[in-house]
Protein backbone atom coordinates (compact mmCIF):
# COMPACT_ATOMS: atom_id res chain seq x y z
CA UNK A 1 0.00 0.00 0.00
CA UNK A 2 1.36 3.39 -0.96
CA UNK A 3 1.76 5.94 1.82
CA UNK A 4 0.28 9.40 1.30
CA UNK A 5 3.07 12.02 0.63
CA UNK A 6 1.77 14.21 3.51
CA UNK A 7 2.06 11.29 5.92
CA UNK A 8 5.67 10.76 4.86
CA UNK A 9 6.35 14.45 5.33
CA UNK A 10 4.75 14.40 8.81
CA UNK A 11 6.75 11.34 9.80
CA UNK A 12 9.91 13.12 8.74
CA UNK A 13 9.30 16.35 10.62
CA UNK A 14 7.71 14.77 13.73
CA UNK A 15 11.03 13.88 15.44
CA UNK A 16 12.36 17.39 14.73
CA UNK A 17 9.21 18.97 16.20
CA UNK A 18 9.40 16.68 19.22
CA UNK A 19 13.07 17.51 19.84
CA UNK A 20 12.40 21.26 19.42
CA UNK A 21 9.49 21.03 21.85
CA UNK A 22 11.54 19.16 24.42
CA UNK A 23 14.60 21.40 24.04
CA UNK A 24 12.80 24.73 24.41
CA UNK A 25 12.14 26.28 27.79
CA UNK A 26 8.81 27.25 29.28
CA UNK A 27 7.27 30.52 28.02
CA UNK A 28 4.13 32.57 28.48
CA UNK A 29 3.24 35.08 25.78
CA UNK A 30 0.81 38.01 25.87
CA UNK A 31 0.16 40.04 22.73
CA UNK A 32 -2.25 42.97 22.87
CA UNK A 33 -3.32 45.71 20.52
CA UNK A 34 -5.17 48.95 20.95
CA UNK A 35 -6.52 50.61 17.85
CA UNK A 36 -8.07 54.05 17.75
CA UNK A 37 -8.30 54.74 14.02
CA UNK A 38 -9.02 52.63 10.98
CA UNK A 39 -6.08 51.25 9.02
CA UNK A 40 -5.41 49.66 5.64
CA UNK A 41 -2.57 49.66 3.15
CA UNK A 42 -2.48 49.80 -0.66
CA UNK A 43 -0.21 47.63 -2.77
CA UNK A 44 2.24 50.44 -3.57
CA UNK A 45 2.49 51.59 0.02
CA UNK A 46 4.97 50.44 2.62
CA UNK A 47 5.81 50.64 6.30
CA UNK A 48 9.08 51.57 7.96
CA UNK A 49 10.17 50.19 11.32
CA UNK A 50 12.27 52.49 13.46
CA UNK A 51 13.53 52.08 16.99
CA UNK A 52 12.56 54.76 19.49
CA UNK A 53 15.40 57.09 20.43
CA UNK A 54 18.15 55.99 22.80
CA UNK A 55 18.28 59.62 23.89
CA UNK A 56 14.95 58.87 25.58
CA UNK A 57 16.43 55.82 27.30
CA UNK A 58 15.17 53.21 24.85
CA UNK A 59 17.41 50.15 24.41
CA UNK A 60 15.65 48.14 21.69
CA UNK A 61 18.16 45.76 20.16
CA UNK A 62 19.06 46.24 16.47
CA UNK A 63 18.53 42.53 15.86
CA UNK A 64 14.96 42.76 17.21
CA UNK A 65 14.16 45.53 14.71
CA UNK A 66 15.64 43.37 11.93
CA UNK A 67 13.64 40.36 13.13
CA UNK A 68 10.30 42.23 13.13
CA UNK A 69 11.12 43.74 9.74
CA UNK A 70 11.97 40.33 8.23
CA UNK A 71 8.93 38.60 9.75
CA UNK A 72 6.56 41.35 8.65
CA UNK A 73 7.55 41.08 4.99
CA UNK A 74 7.75 37.28 4.91
CA UNK A 75 5.18 35.15 3.09
CA UNK A 76 2.47 35.79 0.54
CA UNK A 77 0.65 38.24 2.83
CA UNK A 78 3.86 40.06 3.72
CA UNK A 79 3.92 43.86 3.85
CA UNK A 80 6.33 46.08 1.95
CA UNK A 81 8.91 47.16 4.53
CA UNK A 82 11.08 50.14 3.63
CA UNK A 83 14.66 49.66 4.92
CA UNK A 84 15.02 51.66 8.17
CA UNK A 85 18.61 52.84 7.52
CA UNK A 86 17.65 54.06 4.06
CA UNK A 87 14.62 55.93 5.40
CA UNK A 88 16.70 57.68 8.08
CA UNK A 89 19.27 58.60 5.40
CA UNK A 90 16.77 60.08 2.93
CA UNK A 91 15.21 62.11 5.77
CA UNK A 92 18.57 63.22 7.23
CA UNK A 93 18.83 64.87 9.74
CA UNK A 94 15.18 64.77 10.82
CA UNK A 95 14.95 61.15 11.99
CA UNK A 96 18.22 60.94 13.95
CA UNK A 97 17.90 59.78 17.60
CA UNK A 98 18.20 63.40 18.79
CA UNK A 99 15.87 64.98 16.23
CA UNK A 100 13.22 62.33 15.50
CA UNK A 101 9.60 63.36 16.17
CA UNK A 102 8.58 62.47 19.71
CA UNK A 103 4.87 62.23 18.93
CA UNK A 104 2.56 62.01 15.90
CA UNK A 105 1.46 65.61 16.52
CA UNK A 106 4.94 66.68 15.32
CA UNK A 107 4.48 65.07 11.88
CA UNK A 108 2.47 67.80 10.09
CA UNK A 109 4.98 70.51 11.09
CA UNK A 110 7.89 68.25 10.20
CA UNK A 111 6.60 67.47 6.72
CA UNK A 112 6.01 71.15 6.02
CA UNK A 113 9.80 71.50 5.80
CA UNK A 114 11.03 71.86 2.23
CA UNK A 115 11.92 68.63 0.51
CA UNK A 116 10.66 66.20 3.15
CA UNK A 117 7.20 65.53 1.71
CA UNK A 118 8.69 64.79 -1.72
CA UNK A 119 11.10 62.28 -0.18
CA UNK A 120 8.31 60.67 1.83
CA UNK A 121 6.13 60.29 -1.26
CA UNK A 122 9.07 58.83 -3.18
CA UNK A 123 9.59 56.22 -0.46
CA UNK A 124 5.94 55.16 -0.47
CA UNK A 125 5.96 54.93 3.32
CA UNK A 126 2.43 55.09 4.74
CA UNK A 127 3.03 53.94 8.31
CA UNK A 128 5.93 54.53 10.69
CA UNK A 129 6.18 51.79 13.30
CA UNK A 130 8.17 52.84 16.38
CA UNK A 131 9.61 49.97 18.37
CA UNK A 132 10.51 50.31 22.02
CA UNK A 133 11.35 47.88 24.81
CA UNK A 134 13.98 45.23 25.34
CA UNK A 135 14.79 41.82 26.79
CA UNK A 136 16.12 41.58 30.32
CA UNK A 137 17.10 38.75 32.59
CA UNK A 138 14.83 38.89 35.61
CA UNK A 139 16.28 36.14 37.75
CA UNK A 140 18.61 33.16 37.86
CA UNK A 141 19.57 30.35 40.20
CA UNK A 142 20.67 26.77 40.65
CA UNK A 143 24.18 25.41 40.38
CA UNK A 144 26.10 23.13 38.12
CA UNK A 145 29.58 21.71 38.38
CA UNK A 146 31.61 20.01 35.72
CA UNK A 147 34.76 17.89 36.05
CA UNK A 148 37.19 16.27 33.66
CA UNK A 149 39.43 13.32 34.58
CA UNK A 150 41.56 10.73 32.80
CA UNK A 151 38.54 8.47 32.36
CA UNK A 152 36.30 11.21 30.95
CA UNK A 153 34.23 14.10 32.19
CA UNK A 154 30.75 15.23 32.96
CA UNK A 155 28.51 17.80 34.62
CA UNK A 156 26.02 17.53 37.44
CA UNK A 157 23.41 19.98 38.68
CA UNK A 158 20.72 22.33 37.47
CA UNK A 159 20.96 25.99 36.40
CA UNK A 160 18.04 28.20 35.43
CA UNK A 161 17.32 31.81 34.54
CA UNK A 162 14.29 33.88 33.57
CA UNK A 163 14.02 36.33 30.68
CA UNK A 164 11.40 39.01 30.15
CA UNK A 165 10.94 40.36 26.65
CA UNK A 166 8.66 43.36 26.62
CA UNK A 167 8.18 45.37 23.42
CA UNK A 168 5.70 47.88 22.07
CA UNK A 169 5.09 49.01 18.51
CA UNK A 170 3.37 52.38 18.09
CA UNK A 171 1.91 52.87 14.64
CA UNK A 172 1.68 56.32 13.05
CA UNK A 173 -0.18 57.00 9.84
CA UNK A 174 2.00 59.59 8.09
CA UNK A 175 -0.71 60.32 5.52
CA UNK A 176 -3.12 61.50 8.20
CA UNK A 177 -0.38 62.61 10.61
CA UNK A 178 -1.77 60.75 13.59
CA UNK A 179 -1.28 57.69 15.75
CA UNK A 180 -3.53 54.77 14.84
CA UNK A 181 -2.71 52.58 17.81
CA UNK A 182 -0.17 50.22 19.28
CA UNK A 183 0.65 46.55 19.58
CA UNK A 184 2.55 45.13 22.52
CA UNK A 185 4.15 41.75 23.18
CA UNK A 186 5.26 40.50 26.58
CA UNK A 187 6.98 37.15 26.81
CA UNK A 188 8.21 35.61 30.04
CA UNK A 189 10.36 32.52 29.79
CA UNK A 190 12.39 30.24 32.01
CA UNK A 191 15.45 28.53 30.61
CA UNK A 192 16.83 25.45 32.36
CA UNK A 193 20.01 23.44 31.96
CA UNK A 194 19.73 20.12 33.80
CA UNK A 195 22.95 18.11 33.74
CA UNK A 196 23.45 14.46 34.56
CA UNK A 197 26.85 13.87 32.94
CA UNK A 198 25.68 15.68 29.78
CA UNK A 199 24.07 19.17 30.15
CA UNK A 200 20.80 19.49 28.22
CA UNK A 201 20.01 23.18 27.59
CA UNK A 202 16.26 23.96 27.45
CA UNK A 203 16.37 27.56 26.27
CA UNK A 204 13.34 29.86 26.30
CA UNK A 205 13.82 32.14 23.30
CA UNK A 206 11.67 34.97 24.57
CA UNK A 207 12.96 37.63 22.16
CA UNK A 208 12.25 35.44 19.12
CA UNK A 209 8.77 34.67 20.47
CA UNK A 210 8.10 38.37 21.10
CA UNK A 211 9.28 39.19 17.58
CA UNK A 212 7.01 36.60 15.99
CA UNK A 213 3.99 37.56 18.13
CA UNK A 214 4.45 41.27 17.55
CA UNK A 215 5.03 40.97 13.79
CA UNK A 216 2.03 38.68 13.27
CA UNK A 217 -0.26 41.00 15.21
CA UNK A 218 1.18 44.09 13.49
CA UNK A 219 0.46 42.63 10.07
CA UNK A 220 -3.24 42.09 10.81
CA UNK A 221 -3.38 45.45 12.63
CA UNK A 222 -2.21 47.32 9.53
CA UNK A 223 -3.86 45.25 6.80
CA UNK A 224 -7.32 44.97 8.34
CA UNK A 225 -9.35 48.06 7.70
CA UNK A 226 -11.20 48.83 10.93
CA UNK A 227 -12.59 47.79 13.35
CA UNK A 228 -11.64 50.37 15.89
CA UNK B 1 80.37 22.79 -14.37
CA UNK B 2 80.48 22.72 -10.56
CA UNK B 3 79.00 19.80 -8.73
CA UNK B 4 78.47 19.34 -4.99
CA UNK B 5 81.01 16.81 -3.87
CA UNK B 6 79.40 13.68 -2.39
CA UNK B 7 81.54 13.93 0.77
CA UNK B 8 80.29 17.49 1.55
CA UNK B 9 76.66 16.86 0.67
CA UNK B 10 75.49 15.60 4.15
CA UNK B 11 77.04 18.69 5.83
CA UNK B 12 75.20 20.93 3.34
CA UNK B 13 71.93 19.19 4.13
CA UNK B 14 72.54 19.56 7.89
CA UNK B 15 73.24 23.30 7.43
CA UNK B 16 70.13 23.65 5.28
CA UNK B 17 68.06 21.91 7.96
CA UNK B 18 69.50 24.26 10.64
CA UNK B 19 68.73 27.31 8.50
CA UNK B 20 65.19 26.07 7.78
CA UNK B 21 64.56 25.42 11.49
CA UNK B 22 65.89 28.90 12.38
CA UNK B 23 63.64 30.49 9.75
CA UNK B 24 60.65 28.55 11.08
CA UNK B 25 61.46 29.66 14.65
CA UNK B 26 61.75 33.28 13.44
CA UNK B 27 58.43 33.01 11.62
CA UNK B 28 56.77 31.55 14.75
CA UNK B 29 58.23 34.31 16.94
CA UNK B 30 57.06 36.97 14.49
CA UNK B 31 53.57 35.44 14.47
CA UNK B 32 53.44 35.29 18.28
CA UNK B 33 54.67 38.91 18.53
CA UNK B 34 52.05 40.01 15.98
CA UNK B 35 49.31 38.12 17.84
CA UNK B 36 50.38 39.68 21.13
CA UNK B 37 50.41 43.16 19.62
CA UNK B 38 47.01 42.64 17.99
CA UNK B 39 45.67 41.10 21.18
CA UNK B 40 46.81 44.11 23.26
CA UNK B 41 45.18 46.85 21.21
CA UNK B 42 41.99 47.64 19.37
CA UNK B 43 42.37 49.88 16.37
CA UNK B 44 39.37 51.79 15.03
CA UNK B 45 40.00 53.72 11.82
CA UNK B 46 36.66 55.33 11.11
CA UNK B 47 35.39 55.60 7.58
CA UNK B 48 31.85 56.44 6.60
CA UNK B 49 29.64 58.09 4.02
CA UNK B 50 27.16 60.62 5.37
CA UNK B 51 23.80 61.31 3.75
CA UNK B 52 22.93 64.58 2.08
CA UNK B 53 20.88 66.78 4.41
CA UNK B 54 17.34 67.77 3.44
CA UNK B 55 17.53 71.45 4.35
CA UNK B 56 17.46 74.72 2.43
CA UNK B 57 20.90 76.36 2.38
CA UNK B 58 21.44 79.59 4.30
CA UNK B 59 22.40 82.54 2.05
CA UNK B 60 25.95 82.73 3.39
CA UNK B 61 29.42 82.52 1.86
CA UNK B 62 31.52 80.59 4.36
CA UNK B 63 35.23 79.82 4.47
CA UNK B 64 36.15 76.53 6.17
CA UNK B 65 39.44 76.08 7.91
CA UNK B 66 40.55 72.61 8.98
CA UNK B 67 43.54 72.67 11.31
CA UNK B 68 46.20 69.97 11.00
CA UNK B 69 45.12 68.62 14.40
CA UNK B 70 41.55 68.29 13.14
CA UNK B 71 42.54 66.74 9.81
CA UNK B 72 44.67 64.12 11.54
CA UNK B 73 42.75 63.59 14.76
CA UNK B 74 43.83 60.48 16.62
CA UNK B 75 43.07 59.34 20.14
CA UNK B 76 44.59 56.58 22.22
CA UNK B 77 43.51 55.36 25.62
CA UNK B 78 44.99 52.49 27.56
CA UNK B 79 42.20 51.23 29.79
CA UNK B 80 43.09 49.52 33.07
CA UNK B 81 42.42 45.77 32.88
CA UNK B 82 41.66 46.10 29.20
CA UNK B 83 43.36 46.58 25.87
CA UNK B 84 44.64 49.85 24.46
CA UNK B 85 42.14 51.55 22.18
CA UNK B 86 43.37 53.58 19.21
CA UNK B 87 41.06 55.79 17.16
CA UNK B 88 41.70 57.58 13.88
CA UNK B 89 39.00 60.11 13.01
CA UNK B 90 41.05 62.42 10.80
CA UNK B 91 39.79 61.53 7.34
CA UNK B 92 36.17 61.06 8.34
CA UNK B 93 36.10 64.39 10.23
CA UNK B 94 36.71 66.46 7.12
CA UNK B 95 34.29 64.31 5.13
CA UNK B 96 31.57 64.94 7.74
CA UNK B 97 32.10 68.70 7.92
CA UNK B 98 32.41 69.10 4.14
CA UNK B 99 28.95 67.53 3.93
CA UNK B 100 27.49 69.62 6.77
CA UNK B 101 28.75 72.94 5.43
CA UNK B 102 27.93 72.33 1.79
CA UNK B 103 24.32 71.51 2.80
CA UNK B 104 24.05 74.38 5.24
CA UNK B 105 25.50 77.27 3.22
CA UNK B 106 25.08 78.63 -0.29
CA UNK B 107 28.81 78.88 -0.97
CA UNK B 108 31.72 77.27 0.85
CA UNK B 109 35.44 77.31 0.24
CA UNK B 110 38.40 75.91 2.16
CA UNK B 111 40.78 78.57 3.52
CA UNK B 112 44.30 78.09 4.85
CA UNK B 113 43.87 79.93 8.16
CA UNK B 114 41.01 80.88 10.39
CA UNK B 115 42.08 84.43 11.10
CA UNK B 116 44.90 86.07 12.97
CA UNK B 117 47.06 89.06 12.05
CA UNK B 118 46.32 90.57 8.70
CA UNK B 119 43.67 88.01 7.85
CA UNK B 120 41.02 89.40 5.57
CA UNK B 121 38.55 87.14 3.87
CA UNK B 122 37.15 89.22 1.05
CA UNK B 123 33.91 87.90 -0.34
CA UNK B 124 33.20 85.71 2.67
CA UNK B 125 30.65 86.29 5.43
CA UNK B 126 32.55 84.22 7.97
CA UNK B 127 35.17 81.53 8.47
CA UNK B 128 34.38 78.43 10.52
CA UNK B 129 37.09 76.32 12.06
CA UNK B 130 35.94 73.09 13.75
CA UNK B 131 37.95 71.27 16.40
CA UNK B 132 37.47 68.24 18.61
CA UNK B 133 37.73 69.37 22.21
CA UNK B 134 37.05 66.02 23.82
CA UNK B 135 36.53 62.40 22.88
CA UNK B 136 35.30 59.80 25.35
CA UNK B 137 34.01 56.28 25.10
CA UNK B 138 32.69 53.51 27.30
CA UNK B 139 32.65 49.75 26.93
CA UNK B 140 29.73 47.44 27.78
CA UNK B 141 31.48 46.13 30.89
CA UNK B 142 31.98 49.70 32.16
CA UNK B 143 28.38 50.77 31.63
CA UNK B 144 27.00 47.30 32.55
CA UNK B 145 24.90 47.36 29.42
CA UNK B 146 25.14 45.88 25.93
CA UNK B 147 26.24 49.18 24.43
CA UNK B 148 29.46 50.73 23.22
CA UNK B 149 29.03 54.47 23.73
CA UNK B 150 30.92 57.49 22.39
CA UNK B 151 30.81 61.17 23.31
CA UNK B 152 32.44 63.79 21.10
CA UNK B 153 32.57 67.47 21.94
CA UNK B 154 33.21 69.67 18.93
CA UNK B 155 33.95 73.39 19.06
CA UNK B 156 33.06 75.52 16.08
CA UNK B 157 35.17 78.69 16.07
CA UNK B 158 33.43 81.32 13.96
CA UNK B 159 35.42 84.31 12.74
CA UNK B 160 34.26 87.42 10.90
CA UNK B 161 35.92 88.40 7.58
CA UNK B 162 38.63 90.36 9.41
CA UNK B 163 39.62 87.30 11.40
CA UNK B 164 38.03 88.41 14.68
CA UNK B 165 36.41 85.62 16.65
CA UNK B 166 32.62 86.03 16.70
CA UNK B 167 31.91 83.05 18.90
CA UNK B 168 32.90 79.53 19.77
CA UNK B 169 29.93 77.21 19.56
CA UNK B 170 30.29 73.96 21.52
CA UNK B 171 28.42 70.98 20.08
CA UNK B 172 28.13 67.80 22.12
CA UNK B 173 27.34 64.55 20.36
CA UNK B 174 26.53 61.05 21.53
CA UNK B 175 26.30 57.71 19.79
CA UNK B 176 25.82 54.14 20.96
CA UNK B 177 25.91 50.79 19.29
CA UNK B 178 24.72 47.33 20.23
CA UNK B 179 27.56 45.01 21.23
CA UNK B 180 25.43 41.97 20.30
CA UNK B 181 25.04 42.98 16.67
CA UNK B 182 28.64 43.93 15.84
CA UNK B 183 32.12 42.87 16.97
CA UNK B 184 34.03 45.13 19.41
CA UNK B 185 35.83 47.31 16.83
CA UNK B 186 32.86 47.42 14.46
CA UNK B 187 30.48 48.31 17.31
CA UNK B 188 32.80 51.10 18.47
CA UNK B 189 33.12 52.43 14.90
CA UNK B 190 29.33 52.38 14.54
CA UNK B 191 28.96 54.28 17.85
CA UNK B 192 31.45 56.91 16.57
CA UNK B 193 29.60 57.27 13.26
CA UNK B 194 26.31 57.70 15.14
CA UNK B 195 27.91 60.34 17.36
CA UNK B 196 29.19 62.16 14.27
CA UNK B 197 25.72 62.05 12.69
CA UNK B 198 24.36 63.38 15.97
CA UNK B 199 26.82 66.28 15.78
CA UNK B 200 25.85 66.92 12.16
CA UNK B 201 22.14 66.97 13.07
CA UNK B 202 22.76 69.42 15.91
CA UNK B 203 24.82 71.74 13.71
CA UNK B 204 22.49 71.64 10.70
CA UNK B 205 19.34 72.25 12.73
CA UNK B 206 20.85 74.50 15.41
CA UNK B 207 23.16 76.81 13.43
CA UNK B 208 20.56 79.42 12.54
CA UNK B 209 19.08 79.21 16.05
CA UNK B 210 22.33 79.99 17.86
CA UNK B 211 21.91 83.50 19.21
CA UNK B 212 25.40 84.96 18.59
CA UNK B 213 25.59 83.42 15.14
CA UNK B 214 22.14 84.69 14.23
CA UNK B 215 22.96 88.20 15.45
CA UNK B 216 26.27 88.35 13.60
CA UNK B 217 25.39 86.62 10.34
CA UNK B 218 21.66 86.36 9.83
CA UNK B 219 19.91 89.29 11.52
CA UNK B 220 21.72 92.02 9.59
CA UNK B 221 19.68 91.77 6.45
CA UNK B 222 21.82 89.10 4.80
CA UNK B 223 19.22 86.41 5.33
Amino acid sequence: MMQHPISIYLLRILPAVAVAGVLSGCMTTRVEESKHASTGILSGESVVILEASYHAGNETEDEFVDCVSDTLQKGRKGLNVYPDDEFVDIMFPWFEPRTMPRGPEALPTLFERPGLTARLEESGVRYIIWLSGDTEQSGSGGSMSCAVGPGGGGCFGLAWWEDDSSYEASVWDVQDGKSVGAVSADVHGTSVIPALIIPVPLIARTRAAACKGLATELRSFIVNEGPL
Amino acid sequence: MTLVRPTRYPRFRRRLRTLTAAAARLRALTMIATLLLVGCSQSVVVDAEFPEAVIPALPLRIGIHYSDAFRGYQYTEDLPNDVEWYFDLGGVNTKLFDGIFSALFDITSVVENAGGDGAAFFGLDAVISPEIEAFEFSLPRQSRSDQYAVWIRYNLHIHDPTGTLITTWPVSAYGQSDARTFGASAAMEEAIIRAMRDAAASIIIGFAEEQKIREALLDDGDS
